[in-house]
């Protein structure tokens, strides 16, 4: 249950362009610290009951279905296995279950919502807007559902060692040599937040980031008020994967960054990692906007505090394409021209010193590698852009979203 | 000769245009596609060793050789599920790392510092992070739950 207004009694949402907790119906606005909720201890022991022993229901839909009761107006709320704060689809209240989100299993830290609603739409289609390849039908987007939910987060302390072999290539006189790298050494890992949901893809959230982590504050229900949230359902191994990832990533980098070579590649590794056990608890809000675009859920995320918009969309193929095969001749009518007045200079020469003939050669070399470089760094950008538009169409972040009351 | 310009041109065309447009796609509907960078989370290797001509066989032994490995036992089991630890449970796990040094003949441990004295550190460098250098005190006792 939502705390109550000290003037008319009505439910009190969070407001996050004011900070503060606003009741709908008097106007009143309080401090999330000022509001005492009294039913919370009487609440804290009531726990949402698994809908198949409430209703006897064995169908495979309802496995992850609990009911609770609305402590405003007692009609039945359901929730999934991870749900913390809904809204009651009767009378429209705030409800939290506190038995997830008490004692141990409650956050220490919340990070409140400072992106209103309205203002994660206007960032979202200011964005989209820009958009070069974006269809006009997604530059005006009819938003089909927009929630706000707090994200549970871990935010973890690690300690990271790892030796790592580098193979990169070196240019030695006048011919390229692999050249092997050796880097050993360790590295600690601060305040690293890690999406504690498993029914949200990693990917998606970790690109919520970074979030800024000064501006938490301490737990209050009272934030959550208004909005959705879920609860912490990830395991050690889980979390120990995802730090085990991200330092990896940071390591390799930089060592990467120290080897003076092209082409390099981290070919062998021994890396060992140990997690620090004063994790933190942490809700960071975000918002989720969908929109269907040629029968397909698309979900844009913004992150709540920062404003920043993550979403990967289709594009207009014919445009696309039609440019690149028209800029693609242009650029090959005057390459062609340039070609032949050049290529017979270095393709004549073969007759003459052995060692300018060489040189040539190692011009054609570089020619022939920047066209594949060229390729591959064009398709790589295009695959990427596929593999987000997939993240942003993926049906699990959808159902994560979408399956909530209210 | 002009067909052999040509197969250069073609390729150089259309490798140019596709990397032009690879790149104008991925700026118009890749929308925040990052993550937070090593900056962000302090992430900074010390590298203790460092080998920059290294031979076929050496190279195949550099990793077991130099990995220092971190003693990770100490840790709830990976099947559990991530919860706030009491602190009699943090006493028994936060131990400080332990390097094995089962991987580095000979070698001295390269840790300099414990994780406390390191945070430590940090909490008073911590800038514009510093107000929230009570983040990982342990939460006082009676929000714990003795029986989880």
């Amino acid at each position: 249950m939502a705390s109550l207004c000290k003037n008319c009694s009505h439910a009190l949402v969070f407001d996050p362009k004011s900070q503060k907790l606003v009741c709908s119906s008097c106007g009143s606005t309080f401090l999330p610290e000022e509001i005492e909720d009294n039913s919370q201890k009487y609440r804290e022991d009531l726990q949402a009951e698994a809908m198949e022993e409430v209703y006897g229901s064995k169908d495979g839909k309802y496995m992850d279905c609990y009911i609770y009761s609305c402590a405003q107006c007692g009609g039945e709320i359901v929730v999934n296995g991870t749900e913390a704060s809904t809204t009651c689809i009767y009378c429209g209240n705030p409800n939290v279950v506190f038995s997830r989100i008490a004692k141990q299993k409650c956050p220490e830290f919340v990070l409140p919502f400072s992106v209103s609603k309205e203002r994660a739409i206007t960032l979202a289609r200011e964005e989209i807007r820009r958009g070069f390849f974006v269809p006009k039908q997604i530059k005006n987007f009819s938003v089909d559902c927009c929630r706000g939910i707090y994200l549970p987060y871990w935010i973890v302390n690690a300690d990271y060692t790892d030796a790592v072999v580098i193979k990169g290539e070196v240019r030695s006189g006048k011919s390229t040599v692999t050249r092997y790298f050796g880097r050993a050494g360790r590295m600690k890992i601060r305040n690293l937040p890690l999406d504690a949901s498993r029914a949200l893809s990693d990917e998606s959230s970790q690109k919520l980031e970074p979030f800024v982590l000064s501006r938490l504050k301490p737990f209050d229900v009272d934030y959550l008020a208004g909005f959705y949230s879920n609860v912490s359902d990830v395991t050690y191994s889980d979390i120990r994967k995802a730090t085990l990832d991200r330092a990896k990533e940071y390591f390799n980098e930089e060592a990467m960054r120290e080897c003076q070579a092209s082409n390099k590649k981290v070919i062998s590794s021994y890396p060992s990692l140990r997690l620090n056990n004063d994790m933190v608890y942490a809700m960071m809000p975000a918002w989720f906007i969908t929109f269907d675009y040629k029968g397909k859920h698309n979900t844009i995320l913004v992150n709540g505090d920062t404003g920043k918009v993550v979403c990967a969309l289709p594009w207009k193929k014919v445009l696309f394409y039609g440019l690149l095969i028209g800029v693609g001749i242009l650029i090959t009518i005057g390459a062609y021209f340039v070609f032949r007045e050049t290529l017979p200079f270095f393709f004549a020469s073969s007759g003459r010193r052995s060692s300018s003939s060489n040189n040539r050669g190692q011009i054609i070399g570089i020619l022939v590698a920047g066209i594949i470089a060229l390729f591959s760094t064009g398709i790589r950008k295009v695959v990427k852009v596929i593999k987000n538009i997939k993240l942003t169409q993926d049906k699990e972040m959808f159902n994560f979203m979408k399956k909530r009351q209210g | 000769m002009d067909f052999i310009a040509l197969l250069f041109a073609l390729g150089f065309g259309f490798g140019l245009s596709c990397w032009i447009f690879g790149a104008i796609l991925e700026k118009s509907n890749n929308l925040g596609d990052s993550h937070g960078g090593s900056n962000d989370y302090k992430a900074y290797p010390k590298f203790t060793v460092r080998r920059d001509k290294m031979s076929k066989d050496e190279q195949r032994f550099f990793s077991s050789q130099y990995a220092e490995k971190i003693d990770t036992g100490a840790q709830p089991s990976g099947a559990s599920l991530v919860r706030r630890l009491t602190a009699e449970e943090r006493k028994q796990y936060n131990k400080p790392a332990e390097p094995t040094g089962l991987f580095t003949p000979g070698s001295k441990s390269t840790w300099e510092d414990t994780t406390e004295e390191e945070i430590r550190n940090w909490d008073k460098n911590a800038g514009e992070y510093k107000n929230l250098a009570g983040i990982f005190k342990p939460v006082s006792d009676q929000d714990i739950d003795p029986n989880p």
